[in-house]
């Protein structure tokens, strides 16, 4: 796995762009890398872990989907787990069910804690898919 | 005992009464009011003209008849003092009667609490409000200060609870999380384009699941395409901040890529399948979901076989295959 070493909180009350711009940089360097490999399979699965990767290192470890990303990567080094018990272990219906599987780590989080993780998720995947697409774009320039 | 009421009763509209007078009243009744569990029975115990003296004294309003001490209740006021935000003094009679006292004033105060009253009349729903109060003092405090006249820095916790809602501790719990729930809700739904006229929790949650799966398919389906173009192009920051980007379709390229427009609808109208878990991702299992999901849309000249992939050893070939089944659709 292609892991970029650059640590990089992701503040949502910046502007917007720059999350983009700490994206587009972290994610380009790691398709540059991802190049050399011949295989095309092989290539999309790297390109894709790569998108999640740099996601993940973006948010830094202020979220917890970003500390379940990192650690299943295998970061053990830089992830700081802060474990608070989950406070509401009881209601799980099915609907949340599908959006804990969604959301990385969701299986430990609590009902408001997973609501809150879904939204910075969703915002990151957000500005990622973006990113993918201005770069898309830009190279068939 | 006499003299110890006479005294209090002395003590003339409610403020009047010190630490000493109030100690000596606990210090007396207590063992007196071994066997009752309420004050109002405690007073009933008194013979009757030095209760009416008593509460004639305490010139209460005539519409309760309360009973004036808090402190008959030992465990109570030992519960209460557990509790208690004033808590600092050692010595748990002292702080009975701080207690007591504030509880007189409050009484006093807002005779026509009708909280109290009913509340006051029976033990269990006193032990109820004690505990709602004290409770809520460590939840919200309300610093109610005017009260207080003497001059001791005790802030007294009035709660009321709200209109046609329990007072019990679990229904407030379970009403703060809701409300943070509720709130966490209006977020996402103002995250996600097209939920906001949508009410429900199920239909919203719903609505949000969908949009987190279209994204990942959406960075699925671009890293496939990102993997099939040249490796030859270099890419650079600058190109990402120009802000065009539908225009650049015309352009004939080896690496073909299909217009945004095309792209979009491919990727936004497949919602056949559930992909969970995308982000497991491992080298040695080749999954292709995207591929699978491209065949049911209505354009099946995308399909790419997924042999066909593997099959290829050089980029470049499979690169103009890749253009080949996408110029049959632009």
């Amino acid at each position: 796995m292609i892991i970029s070493s650059y640590q990089y909180p992701c503040n949502l009350q910046k502007k917007p762009s720059s999350m983009k711009l700490r994206l587009a940089s972290r994610f380009l360097r790691a398709i540059r890398r991802i190049r050399r490999i011949s295989h095309r399979a092989d290539r999309c699965q790297a390109i894709r872990a790569a998108a999640y990767t740099s996601m993940a290192c973006v948010a830094g470890s202020s979220r917890a989907w970003s500390r379940a990303l990192l650690r299943k990567i295998g970061d053990s080094r830089r992830v700081t787990v802060s474990s608070c018990g989950n406070r509401n272990p009881i209601t799980r219906s099915g609907l949340e069910n599908r959006l804990r599987g969604l959301v990385p780590g969701g299986d430990e989080m609590s009902d408001v804690k997973l609501l809150e993780e879904a939204v910075h998720f969703i915002k990151c995947l957000k500005a990622q898919v973006d990113v993918m697409k201005k770069i898309l774009m830009c190279s068939s320039m | 005992m006499e003299p110890g009421f006479d005294g209090y009763g002395g003590g003339g509209v409610g403020m009047g009464f010190g630490l000493e007078e109030i100690h000596g009243v606990v210090a007396v009744d207590r063992p007196e009011k071994q066997g009752s569990s309420s004050s109002f029975t405690a007073l009933l115990e008194l013979s009757t003209p030095q209760a009416v003296e008593l509460l004639v004294k305490e010139d209460l309003t005539d519409k309760s008849i309360r009973p004036p001490f808090f402190p008959c209740d030992a465990s109570l006021i030992d519960r209460a003092s557990k509790f208690s935000v004033f808590a600092s003094t050692d010595n748990s009679l002292e702080n009975n009667a701080v207690l007591s006292g504030l509880s007189l004033e409050m009484v006093k105060q807002e005779p026509l609490d009708s909280n109290s009253y009913r509340n006051s009349s029976s033990h269990s729903s006193k032990r109820k409000q004690g505990e709602k109060q004290v409770k809520d003092s460590n939840k919200r405090i309300k610093k109610d200060e005017a009260i207080d006249e003497r001059g001791e820095k005790l802030p007294y916790v009035h709660v009321r609870a709200r209109r046609g809602q329990a007072t019990d501790s679990h229904s407030l719990a379970e009403r703060a999380r809701r409300e943070k729930i509720n709130a966490r809700m209006k977020l996402l739904q103002e995250l996600v384009p097209g939920c906001n006229k949508i009410s429900g929790t199920a239909l919203v949650l719903d609505e949000i699941i969908n949009h987190v799966q279209a994204l990942q398919r959406q960075v699925e389906f671009l890293s496939m395409t990102l993997a099939s173009i040249d490796p030859g192009i270099d890419f650079n920051l600058d190109c990402l901040l120009a802000p065009e980007i539908g225009t650049s379709i015309n352009h004939s390229h080896s690496g073909l890529f299909p217009p945004a427009v095309w792209l979009e609808n491919a990727l936004n109208s497949s919602r056949h399948h559930q992909y969970q878990q995308p982000w497991h991702f491992d080298l040695h299992h080749h999954h292709h979901p995207s591929l699978d999901k491209e065949e049911d849309l209505s354009t099946p000249n995308f399909s790419i076989p997924e042999n066909s992939l593997l099959s290829y050893g050089s980029p470049a070939i499979s690169a103009s295959r890749h253009s080949n089944g996408l110029k049959t659709e632009v």
